[in-house]
């Protein structure tokens, strides 16, 4: 993701150009919002909230240092926001794996976001999107097939280093009860597989040998960066209140992942993996928290058809991305 | 991606039903069910299932073999891509079986799914005596536990699905259970384990069936709709329906022990 040529542009008045506060501005979907900002239409002003300064030479990028996770965050950005007549808010800044320090963890995602929305109302802005993964669903044999939006959210049981995310939309749907004037956005992302992508199954996936669960082959989906960007875009420019999923419109099994990236599959029992994989993470070993492994244990697949008949959200398939993502040009 | 014969990756369903390797394995699936489990299959009435329809079948077994027996025996009279048995949780939360029976067709048991499968005209086998009738023991050999609570009875007159009764034999000798252990099963996740001669002496093989015959008899479709009398049922009406058919379906397993012939024509079964 590029830096884009700025174009200066007078700063907007009134209900004129966008006026966007980004929190976040080191995750995927911040840091691609912001490279992305000419195809937001007029933009008058972003407001980044973050501890270290954006990517970007941007001269309507004004970046202010903050800790979500220190008290009275929400006094400071609310300031901020009305100071600088901000009208929408980017909230990105959630994390992409499981980390061992789960307070900070809380703070940051769950507390940190009740801080965002309560200075979004003081500050009076008119929307708010909100990122979101398909790991607020969990993952187990019970899932709905394919899992709508209004599933309900098992994260916080069957994937505990999430719980947190879960807490942070179950905030946000509050919220968006509590102030139906504000369009409040929720996009639940697939799980993102990109070169520029530091997640952890980006990562597993980019080494020769990939642990795989004996007897288990779950179907798998994702979704290119780039159509994440696009997605949060639509939602930055239009009104779509609501919760989105953002998923690609197939699945595969994940064998097929491993054998389209020539990688080699390297099963093993699940009874062994997950108590191994827990010592492991409990010893401070690597960043596999065993939690993981459930998701190569279990089919995860999300119905993206209300992003796509709401948004005119139409990503690549699976297939397309896992493709790109091994460097080969199209479908196989 | 061309090195899998006859099988092109992405064809999957989202339920992760693999088409190519359905046509690969149910040939041998439906050799082993006739050679080792001696299968018959008894079609009463005429074979024309028309529009959504739901099989309705009596359970029996720790895996699957009584779905993936009849849904072997079944497929080559229904056209399409064949019957989607509907299977009890725990199934998918075990190593291989759950795995091939998901490639095979097979998905977990939930309205939604059923209902998703029927509205794209899917025919559906259902075993609505779900866990209860899975862990029959030798005692309870050849009973009809209760039907849920209705629901199955309740989709299909909603759906205006055709309910085909289903019985079979052989699942309850196969599985031979003395009694189910619950407590360690809940240690592995698992609703029960059985103690049967085989279980858990062998280990996890002794959860391999025994080679009972096994007897599919599929009945007359029943009009529910004819049965409960009326376009809105209630709660009283619906129970009713479901004992009507939890009955026939009793009936056609009564019907499918007493077609096995004692083990002096055990010959004759092999066809």
């Amino acid at each position: 993701m590029g830096t884009k040529t700025t174009t200066k542009r007078k700063p907007g008045t009134g209900a004129g150009p966008l006026r966007l506060a980004v929190t976040g501005c080191q995750t995927l979907i911040g840091s691609g919002v912001l490279a992305a900002l000419d195809r937001l239409g007029p933009v008058g002003r972003v407001v980044v909230f973050d501890l270290q300064p954006p990517d970007t030479a941007d001269p309507r990028v004004a970046f202010h240092q903050l800790d979500l996770t220190r008290p009275g965050a929400d006094a400071e950005m609310a300031e901020v926001m009305a100071e600088e007549r901000v009208s929408t808010v980017l909230h990105a800044a959630f994390l992409w794996d499981a980390v061992r320090d789960q307070g900070w963890a809380h703070e940051l995602e769950s507390v940190g976001t009740d801080y965002v929305l309560a200075a979004a109302i003081a500050a009076r802005v008119t929307k708010v999107v909100v990122t979101s993964s398909v790991v607020v669903y969990g993952v187990s044999h019970r899932l709905p097939v394919p899992i709508p939006e209004d599933a309900p959210l098992n994260g916080e049981r069957t994937l505990p280093p999430f719980r947190d995310k879960v807490a942070a939309e179950r905030a946000v749907a509050r919220f968006a009860a509590a102030h139906p004037e504000v369009c409040t956005t929720v996009l639940r992302c697939a799980i993102v597989l990109g070169p520029s992508v530091h997640r952890i199954i980006s990562r597993t996936l980019h080494r020769p040998v990939v642990p795989t669960l004996m007897g288990f082959d779950p179907l798998v989906q994702f979704v290119h960066p780039d159509d994440v960007i696009e997605a949060f875009l639509l939602c930055l420019r239009g009104e779509h209140p609501g919760v989105f999923n953002l998923a690609p419109p197939d699945a595969m099994p994940l064998s097929d992942v491993i054998r389209a990236g020539g990688r080699t599959a390297l099963p093993l029992p699940h009874v062994l993996a997950i108590p191994g994989a827990g010592l492991l993470w409990a010893a401070g070993i690597g960043d596999l928290h065993p939690s993981y492994l459930s998701m190569l244990r279990f089919s995860v697949v999300m119905d993206g058809t209300r992003a796509r008949a709401a948004l005119g959200f139409v990503p690549r398939r699976t297939r397309d991305t896992v493709a790109a993502f091994f460097g080969r040009e199209g479908a196989p | 991606m061309t090195d899998r014969e006859g099988s092109a990756p992405g064809v999957v369903d989202e339920y992760g039903f693999d088409p190519a390797f359905r046509d690969r394995v149910q040939p041998v699936v439906e050799r082993v069910a006739r050679r080792v489990f001696r299968a018959g299959l008894v079609i009463e009435g005429a074979a024309d299932w028309k529009g959504p329809v739901v099989f309705v079948a009596n359970h029996g077994g720790f895996l699957p073999i009584d779905a993936i027996v009849t849904k072997a025996l079944l497929d080559p009279h229904i056209e399409g891509a064949g019957v989607r048995p509907l299977l009890e949780d725990y199934t998918f939360t075990l190593p291989w079986v759950g795995l091939w029976a998901t490639r095979l067709g097979c998905v977990r048991a939930s309205q939604e799914n059923a209902v998703r499968l029927l509205s794209r005209g899917e025919p559906v086998l259902a075993f609505p005596e779900g866990v209860k009738g899975a862990y029959r023991t030798l005692f309870e050999r050849g009973r009809v536990m209760r039907f849920g609570r209705g629901g199955l009875v309740r989709l299909a007159l909603r759906t205006r699905t055709q309910v085909v009764p289903v019985g079979i034999a052989g699942p309850d000798e196969a599985y031979p259970v003395f009694a189910r252990l619950e407590k360690p099963a809940r240690f592995v996740g698992l609703p029960f384990l059985p103690l049967s001669p085989t279980f858990p002496v062998l280990g996890p093989l002794g959860l391999l069936p025994l080679p009972a015959r096994i007897t599919v008899v599929v009945g007359d479709p029943v009009d529910l709709h004819e049965i409960a009398g009326t376009a809105t049922p209630d709660e009283a009406c619906i129970l009713r329906v479901n004992e009507f058919v939890r009955g026939r379906v009793a009936e056609l397993v009564g019907r499918a022990r007493s077609a096995r012939p004692p083990a002096a024509g055990r010959a004759a079964g092999r066809a």
